[in-house]
């Protein structure tokens, strides 16, 4: 089956193709150079004059896993006004802060989206989190898995193991959960939360192990560098949500000692101690610490003002700011020597000063960090806002006449601490593909996504160009995946399921043994259980294929 | 019949869904070894005992292919208005091939165990709580408090796997841990320690437990006088607060099962709050033990798959939660559904059948009645007022599968054992959705 797109403007920053005007070719699920002699093209759909990019690629969502269970138990109120009704080939579900799985997958790719990666998959709870992405259609599918405040790692870590021991350890984990990335949240504060410790700067040992979250950060980086994991270490900092932790950032950064990192939801940890309030944005010293380290990159969680709920391993954070919830309920637990969790929902108010410097934080970072290959457009769904916020999102990005009639509505005393009506900057269309295609794909090492080239998939967003780039990217024309029309003008016409990304990293299989005895002495499954097979991915993606993608580093080294 | 001799096998008979079990299939008897609980084998045994040429599909009670069995089904499904899916026993992919039968015809759904299952659900859904996993009891808990169950009834390998250890990670030994009884327990052997130190009980009866979890609220909160007037034994409750307040990581157990009185979410309010009040000063946790009947499991599914917990309706084309309105009980009583599919597939013992003699008795329902159609596992016993009967794959004998555990966080992968040719749970839903054609919604 050959596809001619016919006569479209191209935007494929990989290929450095800006709004070029040119046919595109897709055979069989993928993108092809032309047809081959002789060979008839089965469909042609005219698209001159519509803008063309790759599928759009959610590189830190909170799709699957038993922190978005514990939301939807615990919050029937969050889905009661968005019910979604089972319509032509569409099931049920329901929307907004913690929708449905199915939902999820007919929305993203609505919009144009058609992968989305889940940034805190719990190695014990990886069984499920793929359960429920693989619940989740169209879209494609992949998890970076956690470590850094289990047991294993940090007794690994204070018996002084070899770094060679520790890459074993983490090749294993990545390998056995299905993961495609590496994650640490709170770098063993989540750990110490259990022994009662309430809060734990980078440079404070651990009250049981005396590791550093500095140690552990610079370990788990250095190892994913070792093992050659395309995507950097994923880094939740230390001190999430606390005043004055864009020292924390920056300390971290360093750090890292050169070892590529991805700093995520930066957002939450570029805060200051100015003013009478004692909380104000250093997004400045954050955005020009990104802008001179080229081994570093970073997701947003921009915040948007409306009602969420937040979802985070970070257990020691979530408890200490469960007061702010709201609806005041939350859920916190300690989880299997292995991590913990905390569900809080939030509502984020314009007129509120703190929440108010948030959002404006979030899109000084956005504006003042120059390379759109290393910032990522996201709002930590749904910590920050719902994924469906996203188009809202590029518009604030790519009118400034817009940003700032914004600005102009938030808390005064938020509007005058920031420096954000100073920015001229509008993101242009090439920026937003960047941020939201190429790259992502590059720094997840993704080769056949994110991009137009042939021999990539045939994932393809035909989109309407629009002076309101909200309205543009809300329901692009059309939506391929894998070659096939998923999407009409926001209308979900078949439905598909997508595949898993994952990495295998070469490790010494000889770890096993010491894990195993560790699995019976101290936890309650046994290491055979705790993997997951290939074999299980597919049984469990109604039909999604396991993509493994390459272990293999581009030229940036320490 | 045997495909071999099977390791680390989990069992799908109770939320703790122990998975060190082995398995040997030898003349047609499933036996187990490795720890297994009495339970354990005894469903391994039952289910696998029953021989595969033994009839397994029943109309109005008499044996029938299951080809017959189906069409019955799907002409039963296809006349149905309203129809309620209960029971819902089963695992993941079970609920997986139900909720998408469900969406098609616009059922109910409503598990067995959801009443108990509410008390903790009331308790989230308000305020939230803090709790813990198996393997954190195992290694940390220094204080150990069953509430209002002695555990080992409902989940018999607990204190063996999660207290009584040879080595908790952060712990000197075992043995130090304090266990504490609120309650009248029954089985109280299993929490007795491996050098014989009885646990300590503070005998409460069942009525007077509410008042009793609202006092040790107090009293660690540091709200109630000085000295209050109650006949509750005062002096033990405070003592167990302040061991609690003094804990390194203390736990509190446990099962809304038996918390079987009504409105037992205050008690279990009452427990969270101050679980929550601890954890001001230093750690503490609920461990609220449950997962049995795959309860867990098909209402892990129904939450990502529509959003909400059990007992949702999809009869208008999308989800709508009432915890009150779509309660199996209820619905019979008001003669409000016509067709019920009743799934018991995990253990043969808990078909836990519903009665269906309100529905048939209101006026409101024909006098055909309510036909029921009930899938079950092999060995269990022929359901009387079952329209249709058919046997199903039991996941982790006759088929694969995963099951939550009582935590909620581990899922375990269930394994087929035996080759037998039940259909699952899924493949059924599966083939009266192809069945029903364009004919329904």
């Amino acid at each position: 089956m050959l596809t001619l797109l016919k006569g479209g403007k191209i935007v494929d920053p990989t290929r450095k193709l800006s709004s070029v005007s040119g046919d595109l070719f897709m055979r069989d699920g993928w993108i092809v150079a032309g047809p081959n002699p002789g060979e008839r093209i089965d469909e042609e759909i005219d698209i001159t004059g519509r803008v063309v990019m790759a599928g759009a690629i959610d590189m830190h969502t909170h799709i699957g896993g038993g922190k978005v269970n514990i939301a939807r138990n615990m919050l029937p109120e969050d889905h009661r006004f968005d019910p979604v009704h089972r319509a032509g080939l569409c099931r049920s579900g329901c929307g907004h802060a913690a929708p449905s799985t199915l939902t999820t997958g007919y929305r993203y790719a609505a919009m144009g989206y058609t992968a989305g990666f889940e940034p805190a998959m719990l190695p014990v709870n990886a069984r499920q989190a793929h359960l429920e992405m693989g619940d989740t259609p169209i879209i494609d599918k992949g998890a970076y898995v956690m470590l850094g405040s289990d047991d294993f790692l940090l007794r690994l870590m204070r018996e002084g193991a070899s770094q060679e021991r520790i890459n074993d350890y983490v090749g294993f984990t990545i390998a056995s959960s299905q993961a495609l990335g590496l994650k640490v949240v709170n770098p063993g504060g989540i750990s110490d939360f259990k022994f009662n410790r309430r809060a734990l700067d980078l440079d404070e040992a651990h009250s049981h192990y005396n590791v550093t979250a500095r140690q552990i950060v610079h370990t788990l980086a250095r190892a994913l560098h070792e093992l050659k994991v395309p995507h950097p270490l994923h880094i939740h900092a230390s001190n999430l949500g606390v005043p004055g932790n864009f020292q924390t950032t920056l300390d971290t950064i360093t750090g890292a000692e050169g070892f590529p990192i991805h700093l995520t939801h930066i957002q939450f940890h570029s805060y200051g101690t100015e003013g009478d309030r004692k909380f104000s944005s250093e997004a400045a010293k954050i955005a020009e610490a990104i802008n001179n380290n080229p081994h570093v990159s970073a997701d947003v969680g921009q915040i948007m003002f409306g009602q969420t709920v937040t979802c985070s391993g970070d257990s020691m954070t979530q408890h200490r700011n469960a007061g702010f919830g709201s609806p005041k309920k939350s859920v916190i637990m300690d989880i299997e020597c292995d991590a913990g969790c905390g569900v809080v929902p939030f509502k984020y108010k314009d007129k509120n000063f703190v929440n108010a410097l948030q959002w404006a934080i979030g899109l000084e970072i956005f504006l003042r960090v120059e390379d759109p290959w290393r910032i990522f457009l996201t709002t930590d769904h749904p910590n920050g806002a719902p994924f469906t916020s996203y188009p809202h999102l590029i518009r604030l990005l790519m009118d400034k006449t817009f940003r700032n009639d914004a600005l102009s509505r938030i808390n005064p005393d938020a509007a005058a601490m920031s420096t954000l009506g100073s920015i001229d900057r509008e993101y242009t269309l090439d920026e937003i593909a960047i941020m939201t295609r190429s790259a992502p794909a590059k720094i997840l090492g993704l080769k056949d996504c994110g991009h137009l080239g042939p021999g990539a998939r045939a994932d393809v967003v035909v989109y309407k160009e629009d002076s309101d780039p909200e309205k543009m990217f809300t329901a692009p024309e059309y939506v391929f995946k894998n070659g096939t029309m998923v999407a009409k003008n926001g209308d979900i016409v078949a439905v598909t399921w997508g595949d898993v990304h994952v990495v295998k990293p070469q490790f010494d299989r000889s770890i096993e043994k010491p894990l195993g005895e560790y699995f019976d002495r101290h936890l309650t499954q046994k290491l055979g259980n705790f993997r997951i097979s290939d074999d299980e991915i597919r049984d469990i993606t109604n039909g999604g294929g396991l993509r493994v993608h390459a272990c293999e580093r581009d030229g940036r080294t320490v | 019949m045997a495909t071999a001799s099977l390791t680390d096998i989990a069992c799908p008979f109770c939320g703790l869904a122990c998975d060190d079990l082995s398995l040997n299939d030898s003349s047609g008897t499933l036996t187990t070894s490795g720890g297994a609980c009495s339970r354990a084998q005894f469903a391994f045994q039952k289910i696998g005992s029953v021989r595969s040429d033994a009839a397994s599909s029943w109309i109005e009670g008499k044996p029938v292919t299951l080809e017959q069995a189906l069409t019955k089904a799907i002409e039963l499904m296809a006349a149905a208005q309203a129809p309620l899916f209960g029971g819902l026993a089963t695992d993941v992919l079970g609920m997986r091939g139900l909720m998408e039968l469900a969406d098609r015809t616009g059922a109910i759904l409503d598990h067995m165990n959801s009443e108990s299952k509410l008390r903790n659900l009331r308790t989230v859904q308000d305020a939230g709580w803090i709790t813990t996993t198996l393997s954190e009891v195992r290694n940390r808990a220094d204080v150990i408090v069953c509430f209002g169950t002695d555990v080992s009834s409902r989940f018999p390998r607990f204190f063996e796997r999660c207290v009584w250890v040879e080595q908790p990670m952060f712990l000197q030994d075992s043995e130090h841990r304090q266990v504490i009884f609120i309650g009248e327990p029954k089985n109280l052997a299993p929490a007795i320690s491996p050098r014989g130190q009885q646990p300590e009980v503070i005998a409460i009866p069942q009525d007077r437990l509410a008042e009793a979890a609202a006092l040790m609220r107090g009293l660690v909160a540091g709200s109630l006088p000085f000295k209050m007037k109650t006949d509750l034994p005062f002096e033990a409750l405070k003592s167990v607060a302040e061991r609690l307040q003094a804990a390194h990581y203390g736990v509190v157990v446990w099962a809304a099962a038996d918390l079987d009185w009504a409105h037992a979410e205050l008690t279990i309010q009452a427990l969270t709050a101050m679980i929550g009040t601890l954890n001001n000063t230093t750690r503490c946790a609920g461990m609220p033990l449950g997962g049995s009947d795959g309860d867990f499991s098909s209402d892990a599914v129904m939450l990502w798959q529509s959003g909400y917990p059990f007992r949702t309706s999809l009869a208008s084309g999308t989800s709508q939660y009432d915890p009150v309105m779509h309660a199996t009980e209820r619905i019979l009583a008001e003669g409000e559904t016509d067709c019920v599919l009743w799934v018991a597939g995990l253990d043969p013992d808990r078909i836990q059948v519903p009665n269906l003699r309100a529905v048939t008795s209101h006026p409101s329902v024909s006098p055909e009645g309510c036909p029921m159609i009930a899938l079950t596992s092999a060995g269990a016993d022929l359901v009387s007022e079952a329209a249709v009967q058919i046997t199903v794959a039991t996941p982790g004998v006759d088929t694969h599968g995963y099951l939550f555990r009582a935590d909620k966080v581990v899922t375990l992968p269930l394994r087929k054992a035996i080759q037998r040719s039940y259909p699952t749970v899924a493949e059924i839903a599966q083939h009266i959705l192809v069945g029903l054609g364009d004919k329904t919604c």
